[in-house]
């Protein structure tokens, strides 16, 4: 039978078969791309849903090492359905818009190599095995980062060393794990964590915190992401900042709420219910969207926008799950797919766009919007998404959010997370005006042809996606208490329909909201169309400009200036003119001054000395091991 | 109730908003000109100036957005106010209310005005973009002390249904959260003065920086549909305060005695200081409201 053990394998071989075979035929790149993500899609989709399974591989090994082992359950599903859906529509696009590049083969390789090792995550049932697939994570989307930066040496250092200093801080723990538990397997940690020192679980936890917390980009660590999202290659953002970043999620649960478990760190210490780290964890996550949002707006390249707005988007979910309640954790969850969808629709559209203009920057685009219509609305329903505003689904996910913090009372990380999910308001407006609306920063941008039609075909279900779930905002609350299940929490949602969603302190219908827009709508533009004299129809330069007549070349695009008098606010402009990488680099140096300080005094040429060291270290080890 | 009764009480519901928020302006008008000293317009002028909009026979169009911003501002607005409860307890004027809460409702607030920044937006005129940018600035600052507030009312009254918390306000004028938790309705009070347009906070419309802002290029039936919503809108953040913070109104009448006496302290707000700097607007809502706004939060929380 082909079960989460075989799916994971699928993808990993297409991308291979994909390099060598496409050497002789270029086509079959796309068509072993095509093949396996069908393939992934419907083994995965057709695998009940939050039931638990496992397999195991032994290939020999010594005793001590107890194989391989997959499965899957609740929450593993909950991933695995978000990383084939992406899978699929980033496919699409790559179809379209990397069949020209020179890295064409390389892209399929490696491309496919990361949607195999992120089911690889998702289905790991032993930390060997969660390891080897994250590493394998972080490699090949290594490439894909590198393959179309412009500063590649700089980015792509940036990205691998975080990465990997996350990946050993979580290699470490693993052994400490290992040596109280001794098993890498999931199912065998709980009941050792539980036995151990608090001091040890904390090092443990902060460990695992690191590793993933440099996936989700939370600040101080976040200093990879906004150069690795904008220059990785643009059919590939998408999945990145959807998908890729969503690990780190997964990886938090996983580690926080199951294997290390939310009762033990609260035995460390807990304020207000809530354990101290989860506390201090949630505080991280919202200073890093306040600060991501206020820097988000202020840029001038389209994909760093949406880079930082990711960062700021997946603090929120850092948020709600470090709290370690049931009603946190679904709004995580619930955030987690909404994002996911979002951050496609957008960068798929925004990838498109730059293929067809060549532009990358607000300065440079303008007025898009009657050459690219439907790529105009799928930013609009993106934006309405991202900002959080009824009657889409991003909506509901904030809701959650919101309410699992009124819940749990921690009402000033609240009122910090409405200051950045205020402000995206800002940079919303600035994606859809910045491309499409305004004027025209360049004639030949009045030539251009609507998106190519892989990417219309990957626009229109996201967009439908995100109207359904704004309109029957309670069709994902069964999965998403299947996932929160298998962490061991019960369901913290009250309604029971798919119309509505409620928990804790209020509810709303997301049916009745989105129909009482609609029938108001219809019923106004009926009236205003029908009703009233037809209006003139006016040439762009026709407006009050102060009774001056601008001309073509009158700078009139001015809204990519957007953000602007942020700088002017005292503490936003102050925030926005700090940068935490200034903090390393002074780290650094002051680092490579001591270092070279010791070095002259350690090192000073003289023979005596270099005997003495032999000597002491000679002396150090029988000291240690006579004991 | 009968479905017909029902359906002809939804239909009113905007009408009432519009009606009243229209007439509010106009007295308002005449209000500030008793304050400067002369003769304000008649108290009908802003309805006669919209109906007179209303009947221009021609409007410029500068696209498809255009034309549909100002039908997005009206149906973000009107759907807002459907959840917003006119009156409490009884049948009548009830919109919606009960399918949704307090941050839905705060959310679609910002709906109207989203339509209304893609219509300036085709436009073309930087000058609209500016104010629609000040606009959205100047949220930032705004929302704060009302979120402190409505989180406090929240976390108070334990629920985020805004009728429930009308009910819980019931029994005698000590009841209403304006008096329960004063410290709370003062922040409010600031982000309400700046929401309604009131004067240290009308940036995004200023007429002498940018030319009006957002509703510069828009005219005839459009500027019409506009000056409709702008007086629903008006209406609408009135009633949401009542509710909120004075009890809710159990008739009309009530009703208009209460968010009478709320749209007075505007006016006095309006009439006597000058327009602030949209970085000063945001930096004045995040000290002192916001100040305010974390006490009532914190003698929340030790509770």
């Amino acid at each position: 039978m082909i079960g989460p053990n075989n799916v994971v394998l699928i993808p990993i071989i297409a991308g291979i078969l994909a390099y060598f075979l496409g050497k002789i035929v270029k086509p079959a790149r796309e068509g072993l791309t095509l093949g396996s993500v069908l393939a992934v899609c419907y083994l995965v989709l057709k695998l009940p849903f939050g039931k638990a399974l496992s397999y195991s591989y032994n290939f020999n090994l010594p005793a001590y090492f107890d194989g391989l082992k997959f499965g899957t359950n609740g929450l593993s599903s909950f991933f695995a359905v978000i990383i084939v859906l992406s899978y699929l529509f980033i496919a699409f696009t790559a179809f379209a818009l990397v069949k020209d590049k020179e890295y064409h083969g390389t892209f399929y390789l490696f491309f496919n190599i990361v949607a195999g090792s992120l089911l690889g995550i998702v289905y790991a049932r032993d930390l060997m095995s969660f390891f080897i697939f994250w590493e394998m994570m972080t490699w090949s989307s290594y490439f894909l980062v590198i393959m179309n930066a412009k500063n590649p040496r700089k980015t792509g250092l940036t990205y691998i060393v975080l990465n990997v200093a996350g990946a050993y801080a979580m290699l470490s723990a693993i052994f400490m794990v290992y040596a109280a538990a001794g098993s890498f397997h999931f199912d065998k940690i709980n009941h050792a964590v539980a036995l151990m020192h608090n001091s040890k679980v904390l090092i443990i936890a902060v460990l695992f915190g690191i590793g993933f917390l440099v996936k989700m980009a939370t600040m101080p660590l976040h200093i990879w992401a906004p150069d690795a999202y904008t220059e990785s290659e643009d059919s590939f953002t998408g999945f990145f900042s959807g998908t890729l970043s969503k690990m780190g999620v997964y990886g938090f649960l996983l580690f926080f709420a199951t294997l290390i478990g939310f009762a033990n760190l609260k035995g460390v210490s807990s304020i207000k219910d809530t354990p101290t780290i989860g506390y201090v964890i949630a505080w991280l996550g919202v200073i890093t969207s306040v600060f991501a949002t206020f820097r988000a707006i202020v840029q001038d390249e389209v994909k760093r926008l949406l880079a930082y707005s990711s960062i700021a988007q997946v603090g929120y979910i850092v948020t709600a799950i470090s709290m370690g309640t049931s009603l946190g954790i679904a709004g995580g969850l619930y955030h987690a797919v909404m994002h996911t969808i979002i951050k496609l629709l957008l960068f798929i559209t925004v990838a498109g766009v730059i293929y067809r203009t060549g532009k990358e920057r607000f300065s440079e685009l303008g007025a898009l919007i009657t050459r690219m219509p439907l790529s105009f609305l799928a930013v609009l329903f993106g934006i309405i998404g991202l900002a959080g505003m009824p009657p889409f689904g991003g909506f509901a996910s904030k809701w959650v959010i919101y309410m699992s913090l009124l819940k749990s009372h921690h009402y000033i990380l609240l009122v910090a997370m409405i200051v950045s999910s205020t402000a995206a308001f800002l940079y919303c407006y600035k994606l859809i005006y910045g491309i499409f609306l305004g004027h025209p920063s360049s004639p030949e941008l009045m030539e251009v042809k609507e998106v190519p039609a892989f990417l219309r075909i990957a626009q229109i279900p996201l967009m439908l996606a995100l109207m359904i779930f704004g309109m029957l905002p309670g069709l994902l609350v069964p999965y998403i208490d299947k996932a929160v299940a298998s962490l061991g929490f019960a369901t913290s949602f009250t309604s029971t329909d798919i119309y509505t969603l409620s928990a804790a302190l209020g509810g709303f219908n997301g049916f009745v909201v989105i129909n009482v827009l609609g029938v108001i709508f219809v019923i106004v533009l009926i009236w205003y169309t029908l009703f009233f004299p037809k209006s003139k129809k006016l040439h762009r330069l026709d407006i009050y400009w102060a009774a001056e007549t601008p001309d073509e070349d009158t700078p009139l695009h001015y809204g990519y200036g957007i953000g602007a008098e942020l700088h002017r606010i005292p503490w936003v402009g102050a925030s926005l003119r700090r940068h935490i990488t200034t903090l390393y680099e002074k780290v650094a140096e002051q680092i490579n001054g001591i270092a070279s300080v010791m070095k002259d005094i350690l090192f000073n040429g003289d023979g005596q000395i270099y005997m003495l060291y032999a000597v002491l270290t000679l002396v150090a080890i029988i000291m240690f091991l006579g004991r | 109730m009968s479905t017909g009764m029902r359906i002809l009480d939804l239909i009113a519901y905007p009408f009432v908003a519009f009606l009243v928020g229209m007439l509010y302006m106009g007295v308002a008008r005449n209000i500030v000109g008793r304050i400067h000293r002369r003769w304000g317009p008649p108290v009908l002028q802003n309805l006669i100036d919209v109906f007179k909009l209303y009947r221009k026979r021609e409007a410029g169009s500068h696209g498809v957005m255009f034309h549909l911003g100002p039908i997005i501002m009206v149906t973000g607005v009107v759907t807002c106010l459907y959840f917003v409860p006119m009156l409490s307890g009884g049948k009548w004027l009830q919109g919606v209310s009960f399918e949704g809460d307090l941050i839905l409702v705060t959310y679609l607030m910002v709906l109207g005005a989203l339509g209304m920044a893609l219509g300036v937006g085709q436009g073309g005129v930087p000058f609209g973009v500016m104010g629609v940018t000040r606009g959205l600035t100047r949220l930032i600052g705004l929302e704060i002390p009302y979120f402190i507030a409505i989180i406090v009312l929240m976390a108070h009254y334990g629920t985020a249904s805004i009728n429930k918390i009308i009910e819980l306000q019931a029994g005698g004028i000590s009841n209403w959260a304006m008096f329960k938790l004063p410290l709370a309705f003062v922040a409010s009070l600031f982000s309400f003065w700046g929401m309604m347009g009131a004067s240290p906070f009308d940036i995004p419309g200023a007429p002498q920086e940018v030319a009006s802002g957002p509703a510069s290029e828009f005219g005839g039936k459009y500027l019409a549909l506009m000056m409709s919503s702008r007086g629903i809108f008006g209406f609408l953040k009135l009633a949401l305060w009542v509710d909120l913070f004075m009890g809710g109104a159990a008739n009309l009448l009530i009703l208009i005695a209460k968010t009478f006496a709320l749209f007075v302290t505007v006016l006095f707000v309006t009439s006597v200081y000058s327009r602030f700097k949209v970085e000063q607007a945001v930096d004045f809502m995040w000290r002192y409201p916001t100040l305010i706004g974390l006490i009532a939060l914190v003698i929340e929380m030790v509770r």
